[in-house]
This record gives structure tokens, C-alpha cells and sequence, in this order.
């Protein structure tokens, strides 16, 4: 009889400690991920052959615009950087009406996971997920818009190297437009 | 010389070989010149041996089977049986309810992984199955919604890997430019 109760405390105790491990691992994961915030940042250009050249506000970006495509004017129409958490969406107001949806999924690696969603007043235009390199940039063109053709830049960015298999989670933070020209 | 009255008690335990080592040289050294105690030491021998005709020595066959069987015998008290049933329960329940936890736990660990995994699976689909462009891509037409699947790897690893595109204008272009590693999703205003 008391061999049988040691038997059971043995297996009962051991059980134990493997539940707790199993337990504490993605709640810790999940507690840790609570503090990887992801930063979007999204520029608005209007592409035009007026020839006005690149606009000095594009920086770095002037580059791949000029290789990418052939117009004589880039212009930076506006810029919005907001800060958030993995799940939870963010809006941005782009030039023409129209409305980008942009929700950071998860961190996979060192790639950042994203559902966007363009829209044309209330109805989706375009809805794609993507797997983006940390502080990648994907470009997204096509919608008239004035004299030419508006390209939306969209970067993303977690500030910390991310270990994979980790959703992150963090604040909305909204910074000051540069210039918002409807 | 030892007396004999110092002697005579010893005989009992000398023929038992139960003395000290110099008590038992002591008396076998008086035995060998003393015949009253020499005859002292026979009666203690042949009275043994005859003890030892006499005893019965019980049979141990099936012995802890059969005192097993008369502690069963033995009525035990109700609070006792009890606190024993509830013992027996209890620690019953603590292995079925941490085994149980386990398999929730475990569940959870796959639950919270397995989409980690189809993401990996679907990304290495992607990979290799998605053309990569390097100038502009006119995708099929489509009437109404169309949806496309594209990578763009750069050279040394894809930069942004597209797992879903749906777009209400049938004509959607993806294309990457590896030296400054940035895809281009093209998609015109519906006509």
C-alpha cells in the first residue's frame, strides 16, 4: 500500500513540474511579447512626368522610386509613422480619400507579418498579407491621384531583434503629417 | 585457579558457546582438571539436547500469506478505512488531474505553434513555387476579384514574401527590384 502511494506522489509530483514548464513557457513568451512594439510607417508620393525631379522630403527613398519606375516627379504628399502591437490595426488616412488599413499579425524571425488593406472610400480595393523583412519596404501603386499616380510606401519596423515564434504587442502612437495635400 | 563457584554459572553459557572469548579459555581451561564441573557440563548437554527433542519448531511454509491473512482478520475502524479510501482517492486524483493538465498543456503548445508552422510551410511553398519578376508583371485578368500569390526574393533571401492578394481591379502587377530589395505591388485604378 505505501508503495503504491510513493508510486503515485512520484508520478503525481513529476507530472506536476512538467505542467508547470509546459505552463509557464508560452506564458512567459506571451508576457515577453507584451513589450515588442512594431512601428508603420507610411509615405504618400505622387508620381508624375511634370519634371519637378524627386522631392528632397523622400531621402533615401528617392533611389528605389528611380528604379522602379520612370516618372520625371516624385513628390512626398504625406507621412505617417504610428507605433502598435501585433493584432490590433491601424488606420491611415492617405491622399484621395483613400484609407489604409495596416495590422501588424506576428513577428516570424527577423520577418514581420502584415495584413493591409487599401480602401476607396468604404469599399477594400485591395487586401494582401505579406511577410516583410524587419525595416523592409513594400511599395504599393496604381491609384490616379491628381496629374499622376500615387505610391504608397509602407515600412515596418520592431525595434527589437525579435526571436521567432513570438507575437508582439505594444501602443498606438501617432506622429505629426507632413504634409497631407487632398 | 579459578573456584569452582566461579565456574558453575558459566556452564550454562559455555555450552551455549555464548561466553567471552577468555571466559570460555578459562572455563575449558578448569574443565580439563575438575571432573565434578566436567559432569555439571554433561547434565547441561544431554539437557539441551533433550530440550531440543522436545521443541517443535513451527513450519514458515505460506507464513506471510497467513499472517497477512489474520491482520485481515483484524476489524478495522470505520474512520480508518476511510481516511485510507480518501487517500487512495486523492492521490488518484492528483495523477489524473496532472496528466490531464499535460495533455492541455501540450494541446496549447501546439495550438499556439501550429500556425508558426503553416506560415513556415506556406512561406518555403511560396518560395519556390511564386515567379520572380524583375520588371513589371501583368497577372491574369479576372472579372471581378482576383487573387494572387507572389515572393519576392531578394538574392541573398526573400525581402517580402506575399501570401495573399486580393484585388478588386483585374489587372494587379508584382514585381521586385533585388538591388534595393523592394517589391512593388501595382494595382491601376478600376477602369
Amino acid at each position: 500500500m505505501s508503495l503504491r502511494v510513493t508510486s503515485y506522489s512520484v508520478v503525481s509530483r513529476t507530472v506536476g513540474v512538467a505542467v508547470l514548464m509546459l505552463v509557464i513557457g508560452p506564458v512567459a513568451a506571451a508576457a515577453q511579447a507584451l513589450h515588442h512594439p512594431v512601428s508603420v510607417d507610411i509615405k504618400s508620393v505622387l508620381a508624375a512626368d511634370t519634371n519637378q525631379g524627386f522631392d528632397s522630403r523622400l531621402g533615401t527613398m528617392s533611389r528605389p522610386l528611380g528604379m522602379l519606375f520612370h516618372y520625371s516627379t516624385y513628390r512626398l504628399v504625406s507621412h505617417e509613422e504610428k507605433k502598435t502591437e501585433c493584432g490590433h490595426m491601424l488606420s491611415f488616412s492617405l491622399p484621395g480619400g483613400r484609407i489604409l488599413h495596416v495590422e501588424p499579425r506576428g513577428i516570424d524571425g527577423n520577418m514581420i507579418e502584415l495584413e493591409v488593406v487599401l480602401f476607396q472610400g468604404e469599399k477594400p480595393t485591395m487586401t494582401t498579407d505579406f511577410h516583410m523583412m524587419n525595416r523592409g519596404t513594400l511599395l504599393l501603386g496604381g491609384p490616379r491621384y491628381k496629374e499622376g499616380m500615387l505610391i504608397i510606401s509602407i515600412g515596418a519596423a520592431t525595434p527589437i531583434q525579435p526571436s521567432p515564434h513570438h507575437h508582439h504587442l505594444s501602443v498606438a502612437s501617432p506622429r505629426p503629417e507632413l504634409d497631407v495635400d487632398n | 585457579m579459578t573456584d569452582c563457584r566461579e565456574i558453575a554459572p558459566l556452564l550454562g553459557f559455555f555450552e551455549d558457546s555464548e561466553l567471552e572469548p577468555h571466559e570460555m579459555q578459562e572455563v575449558a581451561r578448569h574443565l580439563a582438571h575438575c571432573k565434578g564441573c566436567e559432569g555439571s557440563l554433561s547434565d547441561y548437554t544431554t539437557l539441551g539436547r533433550h530440550l531440543r527433542a522436545v521443541v517443535i519448531e513451527p513450519s514458515l511454509a505460506n507464513f506471510a500469506n497467513n499472517v497477512q491473512r489474520r491482520l485481515d482478520e483484524v476489524p478495522v475502524p470505520l474512520r480508518v478505512r476511510l481516511e485510507r479510501h480518501l487517500g487512495q482517492l486523492t492521490e488518484r486524483w492528483t495523477a489524473s488531474l496532472a496528466l490531464t493538465s499535460a495533455a492541455l498543456a501540450l494541446g496549447a503548445w501546439v495550438l499556439l505553434f501550429a500556425p508558426y508552422a503553416q506560415r513556415y510551410l506556406e512561406r518555403r511553398q511560396n518560395t519556390s513555387v511564386v515567379a520572380t519578376t524583375q520588371g513589371p508583371t501583368q497577372t491574369p485578368e479576372h472579372d471581378e476579384s482576383e487573387t494572387a500569390s507572389g515572393a519576392a526574393p531578394a538574392e541573398d533571401g526573400p525581402q517580402t514574401v506575399i501570401s495573399r492578394l486580393e484585388a478588386r481591379t483585374p489587372d494587379v502587377a508584382v514585381w521586385s527590384e533585388p538591388e534595393t530589395k523592394t517589391t512593388v505591388i501595382w494595382i491601376p485604378d478600376a477602369p
